[in-house]
């Protein structure tokens, strides 16, 4: 036998190589883990409502389990019913009219992304993300086997992408620009003017655009969610959009959401999700049918706390030296520059990065913050607000408290 | 706009043996599924009622719900006396996202893949999506190993993929069968995925060997399980993943970057499931074997089917006299009012096959064989 064979454990695929452990879930999991040895630890992590299932869609899942047509494989696609009522609430809600042959139900949000971007890329093609960006994106990218390029905004333009930017990255391999807004991390929301005036460019330069609209209820003071392809028709043909039953309806662990798009881009994602994972778990394709089919009383609730909480927020995080955050107007999420505090002492220890401030932040003060290094962005924090107002306000008191130290 | 899909999906399309599932006339009798009949055994039911309504509705662990991995990886660990932890575990999106993950996280461009068939499908899907080089490897004619052909196609493969018991044979590879693979890739770094979805779908009480079991096959072993079959749960989607910490954990970083982490309920009453263990399914057990040997005793007094005896899993695959091409044979079992899968489907070695399923009830069976008696003594 020769010497130069490796260990089987070793060989991992190059495709894994390109793929970061999601930043997202290492301050995550330490704060967890203090959690659970019974730290006080105020956590800002929380990528999803703090809020219930709504009762209404949990009674319908408990109804689904008994009936054994839910126990079999169902189309891969998913459920026919489910597939329609996605169109009509996608024409209810944002105007966009869509058939049923449309629509691929996917085991979340997140299935529907890689989909979208593995039907969409070869090997070598780019993917423009305005950075700061939700960390699954260029994962997503490299294992279709793209090539993620970041177009970097910061708060001065509120961490809106201008078509100029945009311009200044796109190059002959450019085939998909990613469109996240209301946003994740930064909660930017563009208005009808850029989304109109980015779709336009998109089409002039035949960009593909994956329009993420998760987040489009949670949007507040005036702000306005609108759908590229509705406010640019032509880019149908082009554009693939993304959403789900998680963020609207409190509903993350059940793993339902969509993509809709030209009905051949839906048919190779299909194909593809038929070898990849076949249909989504049936009792909660049910609970997101019962989700879709009735109204946004929930959602509107949400909505109505996470506005009170986004407002404490920026102003708690304003009121902090060395901290710039811009009014988010979506998501719920602040997405504060920490920059001026870079090269200062605290306690001792001189801060070199958002990523090193973060576990400081976590370590002393028992506050867990995501650093901006797992958007794409170092020297930002990202807090959530989906969690209670008393929490809340305990949680920005401690960060004011120990970054005021920053000398 | 002209929209042209992806290299890597054009490659799945074109390479599938699997068809696109073309409408079935009514009153067709169908043979063709891969799915227990049954419905899922009540415990496991209640058990995902209780999850719902305890507010196992957030996003869980993205590896797999903590107490399920422990779960699964102490049964491993007895199994294999192998100290799995579960850091060694992944809890998918049904065996099939096991398969796709495991597949896309170690084959390069260009690896050779070394499929013994006839096999399951989907590895040949999953291969191509990777842009392996699948190596079709023919089993003997009783749907044993052929361990010349095997031992002169693995030279510098990167993964053998094995199912067992087989699908669409009902083959089960024995204790001594394992170890003379685990002999022929030791000292290579091979890796062998291992798809037992039928473990406990083995008949006459023979007890089944897993690879786990086998030493020799432990640093290579990429173990994938699904609760589909064992529990009639196809339509909830759990699977998972047992492997060295380290193959784990790149399986893991694809696994959730397509598909996050998987419904958080479900994966309770998964738990409940393995809990209560297999005895839960010892009904359908007994009931697939009544059908088995029901097939058996139609088809032996066939002329024109002879088949192997299955020792696991719920399908015949028959082999059948006639000159006709597979398609044509079963557009015409299909005209006589019956539907099974094409031998083909599982490789090239299934030529002159039919898969039968007898996950259907006997009264189901009677009328199917019927037709397919009438259809082939009518060729
Ligand atoms: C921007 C964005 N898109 C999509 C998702 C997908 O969520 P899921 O897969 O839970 O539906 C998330 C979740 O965090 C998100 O932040
Ligand atoms: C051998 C084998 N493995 C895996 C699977 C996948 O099943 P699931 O994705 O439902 O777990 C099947 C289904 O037919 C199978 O036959």
């Amino acid at each position: 036998m020769t010497e130069t064979v490796s260990a089987p454990s070793r060989r991992v695929s190059a495709r894994i190589g390109g793929i970061a452990e999601s930043a997202t879930l290492a301050v995550d999991a330490k704060a967890k883990a203090k959690k659970a040895a019974g730290e006080d630890v105020v956590g800002f992590g929380a990528g999803e409502p703090d809020f219930p299932t709504p009762a209404a869609i949990v009674a319908a899942a408990v109804a689904a389990c008994a009936d054994p047509k839910n126990h079999r494989y169902t189309p891969a696609g998913g459920l026919p019913e489910l597939k329609e009522a996605i169109a009509v609430k996608t024409r209810r809600d944002s105007g966009y009219a869509v058939t049923a042959g449309q629509v691929l139900v996917t085991n979340g949000g997140k299935q529907a992304v890689y989909e979208a971007f593995a039907t969409l890329l070869d090997p070598g093609d780019e993917v423009l993300l305005p950075a700061p960006y939700w960390t699954t994106y260029p994962e997503a990218v490299k294992l279709a086997g793209g090539v993620p390029v970041d177009v970097v905004t910061t708060e001065d333009q509120g961490y809106r992408v201008t078509v100029e930017q945009l311009e200044a990255a796109r190059t002959e391999r450019t085939k998909v620009l990613l469109w996240c807004s209301p946003s994740n991390p930064t909660g930017a929301v563009a208005s009808p003017q850029e989304v109109e005036a980015i779709g336009r460019w998109a089409l002039e330069h035949g960009i593909w655009v994956l329009a993420d609209e998760i987040y489009e209820h949670l949007v507040y003071g005036g702000a306005e969610h609108v759908s590229m392809p509705v406010v640019v028709p032509e880019l149908a043909d082009q554009c693939v959009v993304v959403n789900g039953v998680a963020k609207t309806y409190a509903m993350t662990g059940w793993r339902v959401g969509w993509l809709i798009g030209p009905v051949d881009v839906v048919k190779a994602a299909t194909n593809l999700q038929s070898h990849a994972t076949s249909n989504v778990s049936n009792v909660s394709q049910v609970a997101a049918l019962a989700a879709v089919s009735g109204d946004l009383e929930a959602v509107a609730q949400m909505r109505a706390a996470f506005d009170r909480r986004r407002q404490t927020m920026v102003r708690m995080l304003n009121e902090i030296p060395g901290v710039d955050c811009p009014e988010p107007h979506g998501a719920f999420y602040c997405y504060p520059s920490v920059r001026a505090l870079l090269g200062k002492t605290l306690r001792g220890h001189r801060i070199e990065s958002s990523a090193q401030l973060a576990e400081l932040v976590l370590e002393e003060a028992g506050v867990a913050v995501v650093p901006g290094e797992a958007f794409g962005t170092p020297g930002y924090f990202r807090l959530s607000y989906a969690l209670g107002d008393a929490d809340l306000e305990k949680g920005v008191t401690r960060l004011k408290e120990l970054l005021s130290e920053a000398a | 706009m002209l929209f042209r899909q992806s290299q890597a999906i054009e490659r799945v399309a074109r390479a599938s043996l699997r068809p696109a599932g073309g409408l079935q006339p009514p009153g067709t009798v169908s043979l063709a599924q891969g799915e227990p009949d049954f419905p899922t055994p009540e415990p496991i039911v209640e058990a995902l009622e209780r999850a719902v309504r305890d507010g196992y509705t957030r996003y869980g662990d993205m590896d797999g719900d903590p107490e399920l991995r422990e779960t699964i990886a102490e049964n491993a660990a007895r199994l294999s006396g192998t100290p799995y932890t579960g850091r060694s575990v992944l809890v998918s999106h049904g065996g099939a996202a096991a398969i796709t993950a495991a597949i896309l996280a170690t084959v390069n461009p260009g690896d050779r893949v070394v499929l013994p068939e006839p096999t399951y499908s989907l590895y040949l899907d999953a291969v191509q999506l990777a842009g392996g080089q699948p190596v079709f490897v023919p089993n003997h004619a009783d749907h044993h190993l052929d361990f010349d052909r095997l031992q002169a196609a693995l030279d510098q493969a990167r993964m053998v993929v094995l199912c067992n018991p087989v699908n669409p044979t009902g083959a089960v590879f024995g204790r001594e069968e394992l170890q003379r693979l685990g002999e022929c890739l030791s000292g290579t770094d091979t890796l062998l995925l291992a798809d037992e979805a039928y473990a406990d779908i083995v008949y006459d009480g023979q007890p089944f060997t897993s690879s786990l079991e086998v030493d020799s096959l432990q640093e290579r072993l990429i173990y994938v399980q699904t609760m589909s079959k064992t529990y009639a749960m196809t339509g909830w989607r759990v699977g998972y993943v047992v492997a060295d910490e380290a193959i784990t954990a790149s399986i893991r970083h694809v696994h959730r970057t397509m598909n996050s982490s998987i419904n958080a309920a479900v994966q309770r009453a998964a738990l409940e499931a393995i809990r209560l263990g297999p005895d839960l399914a010892a009904p359908m057990l007994a009931a697939y074997q009544e059908r088995r040997d029901y097939v058996m005793a139609r088809i032996d007094k066939m002329e024109r089917l002879e088949a192997h005896q299955p020792d696991g899993a719920f399908y015949v695959f028959a082999r059948h006299f006639s000159d006709l091409p597979a398609s044509q044979v079963i557009e015409r079992l299909l005209a006589g009012g019956v539907a099974v899968r094409s031998g083909p489907e599982f490789g090239p070695s299934g030529e002159g096959h039919i898969r039968l399923s007898y996950a259907a009830s006997l009264e189901k069976l009677e009328e199917g064989l019927n037709r397919i008696e009438a259809v082939f003594d009518g060729l």
